[in-house]
């Protein structure tokens, strides 16, 4: 009678266990984040007690500066290194810090692209645009224009993105981010000049002057000038899987039109526009 | 592709298809979902460190249990503080509520949850591993790196405990078994 009531007891406590574990929230996986955490505690491992100690107050804040530079117009940009980020996948986009800068003004912004994997089909691509929009990546409303837009259309060049690895454009200010441009690279890289991007110059009548954008992989530098002003040799960042590499500049308020070189890996000037 | 490439995206593989039932064992260990999510990523972040070699294992999901069930048992034994939000100090419910009713069965959740986290550790280690993992007590003994009579006891005193919760209690008095 006793072994009968336990019996009964454990079956029930089975599927009362199971009622409960299913209330559970289960939300995206951060796999981006597991990965990052793993590395990091690789690195510790490998780095012992004396670079535990270091590693503890540097870690937190993203990296460290290793370069400061002033462009002429009182914008100061620190380079940082950061633990390197995972390979973007569909669902597991990677955000990789490409600078942070700081305006005349007082005002720090941090650049930042959000890197997605290539999706296959619309199927995917609606997956992911929909995964964008919860994480505030792309505007709301975007998941219906797609679920619209058909393969091979000009506009799916812009929504779907199929075939194609594409990134976010933000930058970080005050603890909130601000998505400003998204656009796509091809997975094997750009074989043309490929320098694209896109910037946030205002935001409610406030200058911004973010850039972001990237070049294909055969490239070396890229300079940014603005008319007679100082030029800007912007660090290039890479991110795992993407052939292109990504780079942002800060521009000085009222600054014009400004233009790109693009440099080989010898330093010869392969392109100015 | 390189290795460390074709390792990464098993990994990721991995994580994404394991990580709800990872959420949900974690999830009752801690009885709550903030807790639960730390538990599951600096879970698999040991095992992505390690994944060259459980990639190669017989059984990962056994492996990943067990740097779970690890990790839980550490934390208490540093004493860190557990954030139970299930936590009432009025007791476990004293109304029996009625079967089939949402809200009531809510109320069961919770007061098996309350319950659950108010077990030492090892016991709920135990019990979730038994009754809703489904592991034999030698796969449960492997993941808790006890000894079997180890898990027997503490799963048997942890389901002495839960029998003070009415909503099992009645559940199991109702089939005319308790």
């Amino acid at each position: 009678m006793e072994e009968e009531r336990q019996s009964a007891l454990e079956m029930e406590l089975g599927v009362a266990l199971a009622e409960a574990a299913d209330s559970v929230w289960i939300g995206p996986v951060p796999t981006a984040a597991v990965m990052a955490g793993g590395r990091r505690r690789r690195a510790r491992r490998r780095a012992g007690v004396a670079a535990l100690a270091a590693l503890a107050v540097l870690l937190p804040a993203g990296g460290f500066a290793v370069a400061v530079a002033t462009d002429g117009e009182g914008i100061r940009s620190a380079d940082r290194v950061a633990a390197p980020p995972a390979v973007p996948g569909l669902l597991t986009p990677v955000t990789v810090s490409l600078g942070t800068f700081t305006y005349p003004d007082g005002a720090v912004r941090k650049a930042e692209v959000t890197v997605y994997g290539a999706p296959r089909t619309k199927e995917e691509s609606l997956r992911q645009i929909q995964l964008a929009e919860e994480r505030g990546d792309l505007p709301g409303g975007l998941s219906t224009a797609a679920k619209n837009t058909e393969p091979g259309s000009e506009q799916a060049a812009h929504t779907l993105h199929i075939g194609s690895i594409w990134y976010v454009a933000s930058y970080v200010e005050g603890g909130e981010r601000h998505m400003f441009s998204s656009s796509s690279v091809s997975p094997g890289g750009s074989s043309s000049q490929g320098s694209g991007g896109g910037g946030a110059y205002n935001r409610r009548g406030k200058h911004i002057g973010v850039w972001v954008g990237e070049v294909g992989s055969q490239y070396g530098a890229v300079e940014i000038g603005w008319g007679r002003q100082a030029k800007l040799r912007p660090r290039l960042v890479s991110v795992p899987g993407v052939a292109d590499k990504f780079y942002a500049a800060a521009m000085p308020e009222k600054a014009g039109p400004f233009h790109i070189t693009l440099y080989d890996k010898e330093g010869k000037v392969v392109s100015r526009h | 592709m390189g290795e460390k490439q074709t390792l990464d995206e098993e990994f990721q593989q991995f994580a994404a298809v394991r990580w709800p039932k990872l959420l949900r064992t974690a999830y009752l260990l801690t009885g709550e979902q903030h807790a639960a999510e730390d538990l599951v990523q600096s879970s698999l972040e040991r095992v992505y460190v390690a994944w060259r070699k459980v990639s190669a294992a017989d059984d990962r999901d056994a492996y990943v249990r067990r740097v779970m069930v690890n990790a839980h048992a550490r934390k208490h034994r540093k004493r860190l503080k557990e954030y139970l939000s299930a936590h009432d100090d009025t007791g476990i419910g004293s109304d029996l509520p009625e079967r089939g009713d949402r809200i009531a069965q809510a109320d069961d959740r919770a007061a098996l949850l309350r319950a659950l986290v108010q077990l030492p550790p090892r016991q709920r280690e135990a019990v979730v591993l038994r009754y809703w993992e489904d592991l034999s007590e030698v796969q449960a003994a492997e993941c808790m790196g006890c000894s079997v009579g180890a898990v027997k006891s503490n799963a048997a005193r942890g389901i002495a405990k839960l029998r003070a919760i009415p909503a099992l209690a009645n559940a199991v008095g109702s089939r005319g078994t308790w």
